[in-house]
């Protein structure tokens, strides 16, 4: 029988999984002042086009409107088409650039810690010590600081094991998720 | 028969919250955000020569004014943003970062082969290979390993034992020959 509160898992990440992963939690994290964004962009496009229409009576230039108006559609764009593009790109790029992500890493999580063994990471962490984690429609991504990144994709895990390590990370790190 | 080859040196590092925040800095300027610092000095430069000379001295109306002086007022904004806003938020977030750092790589010690270097800590135990390493930044006080941005190694240069402080510094220069930038501070 399958032990709840301990399993052992082993992880090779996909470049589509990190990327996918890393725009999710930079689209929460950008929630927190996204609509003041898509609001100043709207806002800056009407200003725009009232001064191409109207320009003499408030005081724009065509020139100053149109940078307005783009500027607006900038903003108004960023947060659903602009910012998901440039963090895939980003996402990419440090997958190819960081190698543990392309060894394969095996974890052994039980109540309160996980142990890591790959090429270059040996150990044992207590899970208190994640500073920041995020679930995902497609996997559980914890950071350690700025010195380890644990991934485990949820296509790897059996329903049991997704709700062990929900509760794991809600017990120990409660102040870490990214909501 | 197999044998391990004796580590060049064996270095106990417990780097300070000042030399992290430092250390990142010093990252940051050769391959993170304050990587354009250099091009926004220019810039800024650039920027109210722009503005003076696109503004219509004889024929002055507000709406003519309007591009001329957001020309002239990027220049500030630039400088401002590259020399203390950016710098600053980067400070205050390497300072959160130095609070984990410290508890896992608390009392480290770091040993150096001649391809790679093994950190052991209370923790974990890193095998960061030279070979991966794209930069390393000396600087009178530090040796500055990096990965990429987020991923850095931190060796005092008063850690290191006086007994072997000339060697390892000459190992490191040579082991780093093509990726060695020697910095004063974070901006030169």
């Amino acid at each position: 029988m399958e032990q709840m509160d301990k399993f052992t898992i082993s992880v090779l990440v996909t470049k589509d999984e990190y990327s996918g992963a890393h725009v999710f939690e930079r689209h929460k994290i950008r929630s927190r002042y996204s609509p003041f964004l898509t609001i100043s962009g709207i806002a800056l496009v009407v200003l725009g086009i009232a001064g191409l229409f109207y320009g003499r009576l408030i005081m724009l230039s065509p020139a100053a409107a149109g940078c307005l108006v783009l500027l607006g559609i900038f903003l108004g764009l960023y947060d659903g088409v602009i910012a998901p593009i440039l963090d895939r790109g980003a996402a990419s790029r440090d997958y190819l650039a960081r190698e543990e992500l392309q060894f394969a890493t095996t974890y052994v999580f039980s109540n309160n810690s996980v142990n890591v063994s790959n090429g270059r990471v040996q150990g044992e962490i207590p899970v208190s010590l994640v500073t920041k984690w995020i679930e995902t429609p497609a996997l559980f991504k914890m950071d350690v600081g700025r010195e380890l990144s644990v991934i485990i994709p949820k296509r790897l895990l059996s329903e049991g094991q997704i709700q062990t390590l929900r509760s794991i990370l809600e017990k120990n790190a409660p102040d870490a998720e990214i909501k | 028969m197999t044998s391990q080859k004796l580590s060049k040196a064996k270095v106990l590092i417990n780097p300070t919250k000042e030399e992290y925040v430092k250390s990142v800095l010093l990252v940051e300027r050769q391959i993170g955000y304050l990587r354009p610092l250099p091009i926004a000095v220019i810039a800024s430069a650039i920027l109210p020569f722009l503005g003076l000379s696109s503004f219509n001295w004889f024929r002055v109306s507000y709406s003519s004014i309007f591009l001329p002086l957001i020309l002239c007022f990027s220049c500030p904004v630039l400088l401002i943003y590259f020399f203390y806003l950016q710098p600053s938020l980067l400070k205050e977030r390497a300072a959160g970062y130095y609070k984990t750092y410290s508890v896992i790589m608390k009392d480290s010690v770091m040993e150096f082969f001649d391809d790679n270097m093994v950190t052991k800590t209370q923790y974990l135990t890193l095998n960061d290979s030279y070979a991966l390493m794209s930069l390393c930044i000396e600087t009178p006080e530090l040796f500055v390993l990096a990965k990429d941005s987020e991923r850095i190694i931190v060796i005092p240069k008063r850690c290191i034992p006086m007994e072997t402080r000339e060697e390892l510094t000459a190992f490191l220069r040579q082991a780093f020959a093509p990726r060695r930038k020697v910095m004063k501070s974070w901006i030169f």
